[in-house]
């Protein structure tokens, strides 16, 4: 029975997901679609507390609706704004080569032209159908359960995935660490620090609020750093948590951002790879090999690695909501 | 055994506000009386599940941690309200821009 | 009803699920021009991956499989700073095109190339005047 009911759940999830995300590809109006994204993603945490995977729900809640929700958001009104400045455009001047339709194209899509719908139909359904087939003859494996399992004893931490993250796959989390680095230099280079087009929200209730919940937010996301080591959580939901809290500062008072202060901001931007990278290459040094520990000394190391890690991707993803180089920098 | 029985009826008297709710979201007519249904039968909803689910947890840390939940959504689902309903008092009713 | 929950088991079910998802965004991003709207068909096409893995990991007895949770873990951070900049981006071709759709026809190689990077953005009108000409 109670193997039925939950039959049940999947099938209603699962269509739910899917109608959601078609909806949401086949809007014409941006914002409906940036809305109907956001529930997608609220429906993909729920699907993974189904799928076992706690870890991964708190972060695509955090990460995939919250996060990228308030980036969507905010890029859909800097369109709106650019549209809207170069409309306004001078009388004397020639007529925007945008064309007068141009707000149209900034936040809406028109229907695509019929032409794409056969091939674009025809590659969707021989991909899909080949994964499909695939899966479904794919052999029932173990996977790497039972090593990770094997091998616990010599990780330094208690819950398996800080194992795989900060331990056995280092790799994986420190070239991640590096690409989100990456990104935020990739998003600096096209300009200087751009105002967020938000005027602040009148009244107390939210300067009320965001008094009561980011100091919650801050004690949570330590929290979950804390319990990553025996249990779900760690460095990047607790990231993503701290960086959701920094992004509520900043609609806060959108207009007035205070002056980040240029080299604390970049050394605790760079600060998860560097420490993750210096304490790699000492683990070259004395032994165990290229971002390994030695097993005594591996739960200290990854709580300091976590540590940074947890301060760097909070603020590179306030930094790139915010877009762009803080103003006053390298004048 | 009392405790499941109780837990079940919480539950499901949740599920009816928020259903009660949803159904005020999708029917009513403007901004504000969608989301008086909205926060209204949410919160009580959402108050009940977490009272059903109380009863069935392990300890009193389990018990403040649902709490906790009940009264941050609360919170943030009062500030969002407010400030959708902010806007549409200075903007106006949202319309896209067709 | 034993056989049908069998057939529908959770390991099963959402790699589909996953698989459709792909599909799905692939559709949408042949298929819509508005460059954010195409991040989005992106995105959805990234969470049907993660849940085909995730699916896979979770069957079996005994719990799933660690390795393939924190690659979604990882995955998840990544599309989340690709999708920022990839927003940048879309903002910044909009500045300069006054269109988030890709321009039909190859770029043009001779046009000149300002030194972006050291631009102020907040004055836009004054921007637009000087590169509007």
């Amino acid at each position: 029975m109670s193997d039925l009911l939950l039959v049940v759940f999947d099938l209603v999830l699962l269509v739910g997901l899917l109608g959601v995300a078609w909806r949401c590809l086949a809007s014409t109006d941006l914002f409906r679609a940036v809305v109907l994204f956001i529930t997608f993603g609220l429906l993909l945490a729920l699907a993974w507390v189904r799928l076992e995977a706690p870890d991964i729900a708190l972060a695509e809640a955090a990460i995939g609706a919250g996060i990228t929700g308030a980036l969507l958001l905010v890029t859909l009104e800097r369109l709106r704004s650019i549209v809207v400045e170069r409309r306004r455009g001078q009388p004397d001047e020639p007529p925007d080569p945008a064309g007068a339709d141009a707000l149209l194209h900034a936040l809406h899509d028109p229907p695509p032209p019929r032409r794409t719908f056969v091939p674009a139909l025809t590659f969707a359904l021989v991909v899909g159908g080949l994964m499909v087939t695939a899966l479904w003859h794919q052999p029932d494996a173990v996977g790497l359960e039972p090593v990770v399992d094997e091998h616990m004893d010599v990780s330094g931490v208690d819950h398996p995935i800080t194992a795989v993250l900060l331990n056995f796959r280092a790799y994986d989390t420190f070239l991640e660490l590096a690409i989100v680095l990456i990104a935020l230099l990739g998003a600096w280079s096209l300009g200087r620090y751009d105002r967020l087009p938000a005027r602040p929200a009148p009244g107390p209730i939210l300067p009320g609020t965001l008094r009561l919940l980011v100091p919650v937010a801050i004690v949570t996301g330590v929290y979950i750093l804390w319990a990553g080591s025996h249990a779900p959580g760690g460095a990047f939901q607790a990231g993503a948590i701290l960086g959701a809290a920094g992004i509520l500062l900043v609609l806060a008072r959108p207009r007035d951002l205070p002056m980040a202060p240029s080299s604390p901001l970049r050394l605790g931007l760079a600060a998860g790879v560097a420490l993750f990278l210096a304490i790699g290459i000492v683990g070259l040094l004395i032994g165990p090999g290229l971002l390994g520990y030695p097993p005594a000394w591996a739960y200290p190391l990854i709580i300091v690695i976590e540590v940074a890690a947890t301060l760097s991707i909070a603020l590179t993803l306030v930094a790139l909501f915010i877009a762009g180089r803080p103003a006053g920098d390298d004048r | 055994m009392i405790a499941n029985t109780l837990t079940v009826i919480l539950i499901l008297a949740g599920l009816v506000f928020f259903a009660a709710g949803t159904a005020g979201l999708l029917r009513f007519p403007d901004v504000y009386s969608r989301l008086h249904a909205l926060t209204k039968a949410d919160n009580v909803g959402l108050g009940l599940v977490i009272l059903g689910l109380m009863l069935q947890a392990g300890g009193p840390a389990d018990i403040l941690k649902l709490f906790l939940i009940w009264v941050l959504v609360l919170a943030a689902g009062t500030t969002a309200a407010h400030m959708v309903a902010q806007r549409t008092w200075t903007h106006g009713e949202f319309e896209s821009d067709r | 009803m034993e056989w049908l929950a069998q057939q529908l088991a959770p390991g099963l079910i959402y790699p589909t699920a996953g698989a459709i998802l792909f599909a799905l965004g692939l559709y949408g991003l042949i298929r819509r021009h508005h460059l954010v709207l195409r991040i989005l068909a992106l995105n959805i096409m990234g969470s049907g991956v993660f849940m085909v893995l995730l699916g896979i990991a979770a069957r079996g007895e005994g719990p799933p499989d660690p390795v393939a949770q924190a690659l979604t873990l990882t995955g998840i951070v990544v599309a989340v700073s690709a999708t920022a900049f990839a927003l940048a981006l879309v903002v910044r071709l909009t500045r300069i095109t006054g269109q988030a759709v890709m321009l039909p026809g190859p770029p043009d190689d001779h046009a000149p190339v300002d030194d972006i990077s050291r631009e102020e953005h907040a004055p836009s009108a004054e921007y637009d005047r000087e590169h509007r000409e």
